[in-house]
């Protein structure tokens, strides 16, 4: 070791003057300071390099040059001093104990990238291709992804969540029913083991801004709702206890972040002004932020009230705050510290226990109370045992699609990584190690898959935002965040990098781990089909994949198609549909009277039918007890419970129902005693079977009801279910405050529904809630079948589609890289059309070997979705059929056009190496 | 453009083992030897030609030592290794089967000029 360590501390000028002292002239001491001093080595380092380089000059002048001659040779300092900075920290690495040359990895990757963005440049469409792929891979990831981070992970901004618990009552009917408001009452009332109680009720309630109604969701909450989840205001103040007592609290509200920016602009000043509701004033008393989007994840509150208003907001004949059959309130508690669920369900039983002694509601027929810890509760049991299968069906789905995508993009890179052999051999002769290639070819894949990513990203917020902006069959708006936050973007990078390295890392390998010998032989004469074999395994695997996904395309279109078959029974004519809140919550003679007169007078209407329930309602189920002299009901129940609907005279023939026997209600039937009701066949067969029904009689709570005529029997809840009992009871009288009008047009149902809607709305006492036509009010049910099937079309198309552009690929290059032995075989006497067969058959097999992989996946994917099925098994032929031979169509088209193209090569061409 | 200089990046390290195991060499000797005896083509920048000592150095294909001359002057001297005479080996066979590849294609006839 030598070196003048004193010129380490040196500046430039000390440095210079050292050199001058060393016998140098001015011009090239100047030099040796401006190399030394811009090494950026340390101290002890410099002295060295120092020492070298007057060492350097001094031999240089001592042989007879002049100093500028020795300058021009010796070349730019700066880059000496670079190049010197670097290769002298890698000595001072391996003296350190590290191995080797280390070019400072920021500084390499961003030269790798840089050569990859040159790369991408000077080949677009290869680019676009493999982005677009990733994208639409990724995309349709994201979406899935950003819907569960919304639905499942983005936890709502409660305090200590683990303490939570929900309440519902399990019934005959339904396992997780919700509470009566008394219900409520008694349990907070009661139950120690809570520290806070609180409940919820949804609402909607019409509200006049601008010069237009608007329904705003409402939850209606109990006073210490807030306080028990531990919300707190985005603005002015939340609910207390006070804010829920019976009669004696002013009316005020709390508006949800989102309806507040909406309707308010965010104006804080807000706060203690007065809303209008209903016709009453409301004030407003602070803002609940978005981080807490209300007790439904989803469905966004707008309005939070407290409950004990609830007869203001929901006019009807019931008082709900005392009415214990009116059940729609959400109960969710907070346990007492120290308190366990076990302690909780003990108490909370002992209540129920008290309720049925006092036989009361649901108590009354044995209902029992469930206690659910929240964590274990994505929205609401009932619909999260739809929303996990169908979620896990769409995460399956959607990382098919993604590894069909990538398994493309490592074909293409594999293509081009034999494309790009004679480029790596040189720069392997060249000195660059194989651990420099891989990785700028990684760099390369991973900023493809970045690209790709942040198209993913684009697509799947779009894809979602279009999807929730169409119709969905749920009570309410359904907005979500579909914020694109840490979670989303860490998936989406996560998803993108982790497909860039594993897909790039192959055909990284495969191309660096080259003989160089070899690749020149085999560049000279057109060989190279190592690399055939594993892009046919990539290819055939697309080709399973898309058969799978094809064949469950296969099926939901299939079940779509049975779906539509089926008759609902009703709304065979076209007609509108209109479901109108009344105001005041009343539905008096007078009123419905002037509902139909408006109706009526709308052009295109035929006749017009008012009902309090509607067939295949999607947002609710309206049931009577019924008990029948001499038919037992079910075992441990008291009665039967039987849907049914209040109907004024016109609802049947407007619905397009059929009479069958008897006669159908008149304007007299309302308030006929005893009441008069209308049955349809499976309601009669069920209760009367072989006999006529007309004339005989049921009781409803206590009441004697009497059937005047039969009806044919429409599908009630489901398009599945099987003859389900219903009554029609004569009653214009309609309870909740919202009626449906029904109205049989000679055109279009949907336009004459939305004139309806608007002739509707002139009178200040309606509100009209939807407007659509009969069928659109059908096809409802069948959209979650729709768009479930939609989006697999969809995703198979788009499989498929990448997985012939892969075949394509491969017959292309396989066409390349035989082009010699194609042209000899030509020029040997083969004819075009063996030369052609032989390409074609070449992936042909492929396409079939993976066709044949595919299909029992695909019977086993179709069992998997068996659930969600209708009309069809999973092993339906059609689709089991279909599909494969969609598939091997496409594969051998994608493989013919290559083929086509090598038939009409020129030999002489060919072995000319043209 | 990229190309030459990766090119000259590849063959700077070959023929620098090259000389170095003909004899021990310094600095300045090495720089002369380089453009004397390609003709110029590898004359490198002198100034490249330390990076690529020091670097050779840190994969130890080379070693170093000072030697004080009898008028008092230091001079680093270079001399080749085990390590370095394995990798000029293979490197050598790597650029012979080059040279000939391209030679056999007609790419080239003689080595490439510096332009």
């Amino acid at each position: 070791m030598s070196g003048d360590s004193l010129v380490g501390r040196m500046d430039r000028l000390g440095i210079e003057r050292l050199a001058r002292s060393r016998g140098l002239p001015e011009a090239l001491a100047t030099r040796v300071a401006d190399v030394v001093v811009n090494t950026g080595l340390p101290e002890d380092r410099r002295g060295e390099v120092f020492d070298e380089l007057v060492a350097h000059f001094q031999d240089g002048l001592a042989a007879g040059h002049s100093p500028e001659a020795l300058v021009a040779r010796f070349g730019e300092a700066g880059i000496a001093a670079r190049a010197i900075g670097r290769s002298e920290r890698t000595v001072t690495a391996v003296e350190m104990g590290g191995n080797g040359p280390r070019d400072a990895w920021p500084r390499r990757v961003g030269r790798d990238v840089r050569y990859a963005i040159r790369r991408f440049a000077a080949r677009p469409l290869f680019t676009a291709i493999a982005v677009a792929s990733l994208g639409i891979g990724i995309g349709a990831n994201t979406a899935m992804f950003t819907l569960v981070n919304d639905v499942v992970l983005a936890g709502q901004s409660v305090e200590r969540p683990g303490e939570l618990v929900d309440l519902y009552a399990e019934t005959a009917e339904y396992p997780f029913n919700v509470f009566s408001t008394p219900d409520y009452f008694d349990f907070a009332r009661e139950v120690r083991a809570f520290s806070g109680l609180a409940a919820s009720k949804f609402s909607l309630v019409p509200y006049q801004i601008d010069g237009r109604v608007e329904r705003l969701s409402v939850e209606l909450v109990s006073g210490n709702y807030f306080e028990v989840l531990g919300v707190r205001p985005k603005v002015g103040r939340l609910f207390v206890a006070a804010d829920g007592d019976r009669g004696t609290a002013a009316p005020v509200v709390a508006l949800g972040e989102r309806a507040w920016r909406r309707l308010f602009g965010g104006d804080e000043s807000i706060v203690g002004r007065t809303i209008r509701l209903r016709g009453a004033p409301y004030t407003v008393i602070g803002v609940v932020p978005t981080s807490y989007g209300g007790r439904l994840r989803g469905m966004a509150t707008d309005l939070y009230l407290p409950i004990t208003l609830v007869n203001q907001l929901e006019p009807g004949s019931t008082d709900q705050l005392v009415d214990r059959n009116t059940q729609g309130t959400f109960v969710r508690g907070r346990l007492a510290p120290g308190t366990t669920i076990v302690q909780a369900r003990v108490e909370v039983e002992r209540v129920a226990a008290d309720l049925s002694a006092q036989r009361v509601g649901q108590w009354e027929f044995g209902a029992r109370p469930v206690l659910l810890p929240v964590s274990e509760v994505i929205v609401y049991p009932p619909l999260d045992r739809l929303l996990k299968p169908l979620g896990a069906m769409l995460l399956v789905v959607v990382a098919l699609v993604l590894l069909v995508a990538c398994a493309n993009l490592a074909s293409f890179l594999l293509a081009r990584a034999v494309e790009r052999r004679k480029e790596i051999a040189v720069r392997l002769a060249l000195g660059a190690t194989r651990g420099q290639l891989i990785s700028q070819l990684l760099v390369e894949t991973v900023l493809l898959a970045l690209f790709g990513g942040a198209m993913g990203l684009y697509l799947g917020r779009a894809a979602l935002q279009a999807v929730l902006a169409s119709e969905l069959p749920f009570p309410m708006p359904i907005t979500l965040a579909l914020a694109v936050d840490a979670r989303v973007l860490a998936f989406s990078v996560g998803v993108s990098v982790a497909a860039g390295l594993v897909f790039g890392l192959l055909p990284a390998l495969q191309s660096t781990r080259l003989d160089l010998a070899t690749v020149i032989r085999d560049e000279a004469t057109g060989g190279g089909r190592a690399r055939w074999s594993l892009r046919n395994g990539l290819v055939g695997a697309q080709v399973a994949v898309s058969m799978v996904l094809m064949v469950v395309a296969g099926l939901l279109i299939r079940s779509l198609d049975q779906v539509r078959r089926v008759d609902p029974g009703f709304g065979r004519n076209p007609a509108g549909l209109v479901w109108i809140g009344l105001d005041d919550g009343s539905a008096e003679p007078g009123v419905t009277n002037r509902l139909r007169e408006l109706a009526a007078a709308v052009p295109g209407v035929v006749r017009v039918g008012l009902g309090g329930n509607i067939h295949l309602n999607t947002l609710g189920d309206q049931s009577i007890a019924v008990t029948v002299d001499g038919v037992e009901p079910p075992p441990g129940e008291p009665f039967f419970l039987i849907d049914r609907s209040d109907v004024d005279s016109g609802f049947i023939t407007a619905m397009g129902i059929g009479l069958r026997s008897g006669r159908l209600l008149t304007g007299a039937d309302d308030d006929s005693v005893p009441r008069a009701a209308l049955v349809n066949e499976a309601f009669a067969e069920k209760f009367w079977p072989g006999r006529d029904a007309v004339g005989r009689r049921f009781r409803n709570a206590g009441r004697e009801v009497t059937v005047v005529g039969v009806v044919e029997t429409a599908k009630v809840r489901t398009l599945a279910e099987e003859g389900r009992p219903f009554v029609y009871l004569a009653n214009s009288r309609f309870r909740y405050g919202n009626v449906w009008l029904v109205a049989e047009t000679r055109g279009d149902g949907a336009a004459v529904a939305a004139a309806v809607a608007k002739v509707v709305a002139t009178d200040p006492r309606f509100f009209v809630l939807q407007a659509r036509s009969l069928e659109a009010h059908i096809e409802v049910l069948s959209l979650p079948l729709r768009m479930g099937a939609n989006a697999l079309i969809g995703f198979a198309g788009l499989a498929l589609v990448l997985a012939a552009i892969g075949l394509y690929g491969a017959v292309a290059y396989s066409v390349a890289q035989r082009s010699r032995e194609i042209g000899i075989r030509v020029s040997l006497g083969a004819d075009r059309g063996s030369v052609i067969r032989l390409l074609l058959w070449g992936g042909l097999r492929v396409a079939l070997v993976g066709a044949a992989i595919g299909l029992p996946l695909a019977a086993l994917a179709g069992r998997l979705f068996e659930r969600v099925l209708f009309g069809v098994g999973a092993f339906d032929p059609v689709a089991l059929a279909g599909a494969p031979v969609v598939v091997v169509a496409v594969a051998a088209l994608a493989a013919y056009l290559p083929a086509r193209r090598a038939g009409r090569l020129s030999p002489i061409a060919v072995l000319r190496g043209e | 453009m990229e190309l030459k200089r990766e090119l000259i990046r590849g063959a700077g390290p070959v023929a620098v083992l090259e000389l170095l195991r003909r004899r021990e060499m310094y600095g300045y000797e090495l720089a002369e030897a380089l453009s004397r005896r390609t003709e110029n083509v590898l004359a490198l920048g002198q100034s490249t030609l330390y990076p690529l000592l020091y670097s050779l150095e840190a994969k130890r294909q080379v070693e170093s030592r000072w030697v004080e001359l009898p008028t008092g002057r230091k001079r680093r001297y270079y001399r080749i290794t085990d390590k370095g005479l394995a990798a000029l080996e293979q490197q050598r066979a790597q650029w012979q089967e080059l040279f000939e590849a391209m030679m056999g294609l007609g790419l080239v006839q003689s080595v490439p000029q510096e332009g």
